[in-house]
């Protein structure tokens, strides 16, 4: 059984009437804005360093990078670093032998799909990820595809209803996902010009 | 399968229009001519049914053994639509009715959920 047999399944049954290729495209949309707004898909990408050699390429197979949220390494100081456009740049520091010795460069970084939408759906995402944001996926998708007029499934009103749903599921995967699923744990911080050491 | 290829529905269409005895009195060119048509009134109502938005060419010269592609759930609309499509040539306004009826029922199924 297919990881995405169940989610389909449920879908189907909410949604008479619908084809499969009509759940899938929508189902691609809520993927898409799940990791572009939640952030959800995090992946930790080592970039093996090269002496001297200050770029670096930053690819990710089907996938593309949308945020870096840190990067280090044991011994480079890597405090100054700028990511833009797929291409991560050490702006003062430059790799030595021992640096190159100590290893990769780790950086963790949020992920969103980068694959054509007709492509194996089984592989739109980690294994791990159908479970976790299950909720959320099926939320979005009945929100999207009952928002489709004339249609058998068309339910202006139940697509307004999980779609409030869905957002709610998002903004929540959104937060567990920045505290590291702890209870409690604090996100906020103050804003730069409340801190003369932040303000610029 | 049922209605599987171009003779399926043909075969269904002369089932409820009554005309299963040669000589017909609807041709099976003028049948295969309302299948093609019916494609494209789909293809307007729902293009989700349709991969690329490319409707499948079923005309008059189709060999009725043709598999026609389509979406299991709106194969029997599209037979509906055959029917009224055909019966639409009868002057009788009973017919005219009748075919009125056929073409309603494929639209709200195509749009609705329709029985």
């Amino acid at each position: 059984m297919a990881l995405q047999d169940r989610l389909l399944q449920q879908l189907r049954t909410v949604l008479p009437g619908a084809t499969d290729i009509a759940i899938t495209a929508e189902l691609w949309e809520v993927w898409n804005d799940v990791c572009r707004d939640g952030y959800v898909w995090r992946e930790t990408i080592e970039v093996p360093l090269v002496a001297g050699d200050q770029s670096y390429t930053i690819t990710v197979s089907g996938a593309e990078v949308v945020q870096v949220f840190s990067v280090s390494h044991d011994t480079m100081d890597v405090s100054d670093v700028v990511y833009e456009f797929g291409t991560l740049q050490l702006i003062s520091a430059s790799p030595t032998a021992a640096d190159v010795a100590e290893g990769p460069l780790a950086l963790v970084v949020a992920l969103a799909p980068a694959l054509d939408p007709g492509g194996d759906v089984e592989a739109w995402m980690p294994s791990d990820l159908w479970s976790q944001l299950h909720h959320v996926l099926l939320a979005g998708v009945k929100a999207k595809v009952m928002a489709q007029p004339a249609k058998p499934y068309s339910n202006p009103q139940m697509a307004a209803f999980h779609a409030r749903e869905y957002r709610g599921y998002k903004a929540a995967e959104k937060r567990r996902v920045a505290t590291g699923n702890r209870e409690g744990a604090v996100t906020w911080t103050f804003p730069p010009f409340a801190v003369p050491s932040l303000r610029r | 399968m049922p209605l599987s290829t171009v003779g399926d529905y043909v075969t269904e269409a002369r089932r409820l229009l009554q005309d299963q005895t040669a000589p017909y009195r609807y041709p099976t060119t003028e049948i295969q001519e309302a299948l093609g048509a019916g494609l494209v009134e789909m293809r307007r109502l729902r293009p989700d049914l349709f991969a690329a938005g490319i409707v499948q060419n079923v005309d008059w010269a189709t060999s009725i053994a043709t598999a026609v592609t389509l979406e299991q759930m709106y194969r029997m609309a599209l037979i509906y639509y055959m029917v009224g499509h055909l019966l639409l040539r009868d002057e009788e306004e009973g017919q005219q009715q009748i075919a009125r009826t056929y073409k309603q029922q494929f639209g709200a199924q195509l749009v609705s959920l329709a029985v």
